[in-house]
């Protein structure tokens, strides 16, 4: 009685007064507190945006995904047909369609730069590993994501690099066969692979990435945003991670504690995400739009001829980030492929992954981790490398 | 000094406000950007009307005058990205050597193909009683409408019909 009469009194009117009503029943305005009005650290910027753009990206693809799969029919006999209809029969389907295909490859960027800018940042140190484990396995998803959406249009490219795509778990000893066979629902690629591909491209891998994309977020707020290394080891040493804390159980717990203090020494002289911070993930959320718009009327939206399985001429290509991949193939003679298959990408995945417990290094600057630096950029143009010779 | 504060406090609060009105705008061009394609897509083919759908009942010279005379006619049909053929009933009701009556075989009631009694001179339904006249005008029963007519053409001796399905229960005819 006392609540209705007080929030009556409040300005605002009618929907103030619905606000507060929901508001009591659902304490949203801590959410709001919470995910909004949390306060972001000194000197936090530009490179801090790109994790909102890849969960902007990921929500554009989920919304363009469900209207695409209004006129989708993920069968061999119609889903090409299908896709034609989206593209000469929908009116905007070639839109929808091309937003969905662009804003794909503008994930796996968005995503990798994301990773690249929290590594070369050391954000993934002491609190934050766990945060960064969630995020690798976030990166394999979205590259799940690629490599079942290219079969779906059932053209020729969609078709024959699944072909091969799926035959790479096959060259493994002794678990190939049946790795090929759970991947394409049975020794052949054909109507069971493509229910199978459409259930896991729209059930599974959305649950997945949302439940992570959650978790992600979730770790992200409870911790806050790190501050930039710059700042953060301009006056004082290094707080040691807590992998190297771990020497001295007393050592790490003092540290922990010099850390949380010098972190919200930050934290206070800093500004709150709503509307301050926000505001550079909303222009980089437009911009990106615009230039996967910029690319889908530039580029188009490409639709190969209709999958045929006796087409002996096709030279199956996967998309670009795939091609290193791909290229990398063909460094490994016939019986050792399964190395480069089966046993080097998930490595790779696995040292990426551990990367917070094993890289001791208590420093966060790029300046001060040298080798840390040269490896990273030794692979990335080994990736690139790799990728320009694919397109030779 | 407290009036510099004040001063201060106000110039934070207007960059807060115009900080919140530019991220308001952004995520207003965004949503538009997005919304128009998007519920163009989901709703415009939804209310997209049937095609015209010419199909032959067959030689002018197969009809008697008088005599109504019931066809099935082969309708191809384009539901999205599946193209099919379907058989659908009409009656043809021959007025001249050039002037025709067609009716869509549904009863305009519920749907229930329809007969010619020729002894009452009626078209009957057997569902729920609706019968008609000749010209399809209601007598007796729950229909709503007359029967349904259909555009037809004389084509090189050939009646040509164009097939409509209608809304059926209601008043009005309208084409679906």
């Amino acid at each position: 009685m006392q609540t209705a009469s007080s929030s009556e009194s409040r300005p605002g009117g009618l929907p103030r007064r619905i606000w507060d009503w929901v508001d009591e029943r659902s304490g949203a305005s801590g959410v709001w507190k919470v995910f909004f009005a949390r306060q972001i650290p000194l000197g936090v910027g530009w490179l801090y945006t790109f994790g909102f753009g890849s969960l902007f990206l990921f929500t554009l693809q989920a919304i363009t995904g469900i209207f695409l799969a209004m006129y989708y029919s993920p069968s061999p006999d119609h889903a090409y047909d299908s896709i034609q209809f989206i593209m000469y029969q929908v009116p905007f389907g070639p839109i929808v369609r091309g937003i969905h295909h662009w804003g794909a490859s503008a994930m796996v960027v968005l995503v990798v730069v994301h990773m690249a800018a929290v590594f070369v940042m050391g954000a993934y140190k002491y609190p934050r590993e766990l945060t960064w484990m969630v995020g690798v396995v976030l990166l394999l998803l979205t590259l799940g994501f690629g490599f079942t959406g290219y079969l779906l249009p059932w053209d020729e490219k969609a078709y024959w690099a699944t072909v091969v795509g799926t035959n790479i778990p096959g060259t493994l000893p002794v678990v190939g066969e049946y790795l090929l066979r759970i991947a394409r629902g049975g020794a052949q690629l054909g109507a069971l692979t493509l229910a199978r591909f459409y259930a896991v491209h729209t059930l599974l891998l959305p649950a997945g990435l949302a439940t992570l994309v959650a978790v992600h977020l979730y770790l992200v707020v409870y911790h806050g945003v790190s501050v930039p290394p710059s700042l953060w080891e301009r006056l004082s040493a290094p707080v040691r991670n807590l992998t190297a804390s771990r020497q001295s159980s007393l050592g790490g717990a003092a540290q922990a504690e010099e850390y949380h203090q010098r972190y919200t020494e930050f934290k206070n002289q800093g500004h709150p995400f709503w509307p301050y911070s926000i505001v550079e993930d909303m222009i980089l959320a437009a911009v990106l739009l615009l230039v996967i718009l910029g690319l889908l009327v530039t580029l188009g939206v490409p639709l190969e001829s209709r999958a045929d399985p006796t087409n002996t001429s096709y030279v199956p290509r996967p998309d670009w980030y795939f091609m290193f991949l791909f290229q990398m193939l063909k460094l490994f003679p016939g019986e050792l492929e399964w190395v480069g298959a089966g046993l080097f990408p998930p490595l790779a995945i696995l040292l990426l992954f551990l990367l917070p417990l094993y890289d001791r290094s208590p420093w966060r600057s790029p300046s001060r981790r040298p080798f840390a630096m040269v490896v990273a950029v030794a692979i990335a143009l080994a990736i690139a490398a790799l990728t320009y010779a694919a397109y030779q | 000094m407290q009036s510099e504060t004040t001063e201060r406090t106000e110039k934070q609060i207007s960059r807060r406000t115009f900080l919140s009105y530019i991220n308001v705008a952004i995520g207003g061009f965004i949503a538009t950007v997005l919304g128009i394609p998007l519920v163009g897509a989901a709703v415009l083919p939804a209310l997209k009307q049937g095609q015209s759908n010419l199909v032959s009942a067959g030689a002018v010279t197969d009809f008697e005058v008088g005599q109504p005379k019931s066809v099935a006619v082969t309708v191809t049909t384009k539901d999205g990205w599946i193209q099919s053929q379907e058989d659908k009933g009409i009656w043809v009701i021959k007025k001249s050597e050039s002037d025709f009556t067609v009716f869509n075989g549904r009863c305009v009631h519920l749907g229930c193909a329809y007969s010619w009694r020729a002894d009452l001179k009626e078209f009957v339904c057997p569902c729920h009683g609706g019968t008609y006249t000749i010209d399809g005008q209601v007598i007796a029963g729950p229909p709503p409408r007359p029967l349904d007519t259909l555009q037809w053409t004389i084509d090189q001796g050939k009646l040509m019909v164009d097939y409509k399905d209608f809304r059926l229960g209601v008043p009005q005819k309208e084409a679906i």
